[in-house]
């Protein structure tokens, strides 16, 4: 995962699959961040380069989203193939944050 | 008729290795079969896989797990196997449509799943999963 600031935008942009074999050091690498003194008032997470994705993948956006809202920062999407934007919709998951192009 | 068949190591690194082999094998057989399809496929496969390797071997180096895809027409039959004491179905199945548990953390593989339009049969520490391939090969057809 690798991480852009942008002003006050934190993109966290994934270059391995979202998959329970990466899911740990993802969550290693969020740590770090938001143990950090980054400021930043929004994340986004960069999907464009993922192809597969399995529910531990979905957990991690979950708890980043959870994360994201504990520390009061917005949260979206981003990049988000055809068939991952169609899992996240029929896991109701787009009414809870936003998944742009 | 079997696809592909394979034992894998009880690690999620074993599960990402297989899944892309498994999903090309049906991909070569079955031409009709459209980008969605094979996408439901991977993820049904990884979920059902992970759970296998975590939740049925523990992770342990000593237990495999069997992974079989036959098809019948018209369904595609997908069986993997572990080497534990297995689960009952009523373990993993939760109400999909409750709002209360949309962010909930587990459980949610098996559910989507069912909402992807397979099948899931749970015999002890085998679970089968079928796949109803003649519609999409009917629109194929149709399209072409």
């Amino acid at each position: 995962m690798e991480e852009q600031l942008l002003g006050s935008c934190l993109r966290l942009i994934l270059v391995d699959g979202l998959t329970a074999n990466n899911v740990s050091k993802f969550n290693d690498k969020l740590e770090a961040i938001f143990s950090s003194d980054i400021s930043f008032s929004e994340i986004v997470l960069d999907l464009a380069s993922t192809k597969n994705i399995d529910s531990v993948g979905v957990t991690f956006v979950i708890g980043l989203y959870k994360k994201a809202e504990d520390f009061d920062k917005k949260f979206s999407v981003s990049g988000a193939s055809e068939d991952i934007l169609s899992l996240f919709k029929l896991m109701k998951l787009d009414q809870f944050f936003d998944i742009c192009d | 008729m079997v696809i592909f068949t394979c034992e894998l190591e009880s690690t999620f690194d074993a599960v990402d290795r297989v899944v892309p082999l498994a999903t090309a094998a049906i991909k070569e057989k079955f031409i009709f079969m459209s980008e969605r399809y094979l996408f439901n496929i991977n993820f049904m496969l990884r979920e059902i896989l992970n759970n296998a390797v975590e939740h049925g071997n523990h992770f342990n180096i000593d237990k495999e797990v069997l992974c079989e895809i036959e098809y019948v027409v018209p369904k595609l039959y997908f069986r993997i196997k572990d080497q534990g004491l297995g689960i009952k179905p009523e373990d993993i199945l939760t109400a999909s449509h409750d709002p209360k548990s949309l962010l909930r953390e587990r459980n949610r593989g098996h559910q989507t799943i069912i909402d992807m339009e397979f099948d899931i049969e749970i015999k002890a520490s085998q679970v089968i999963i079928i796949l109803n391939l003649s519609q999409e090969e009917r629109l194929w057809k149709n399209n072409y």
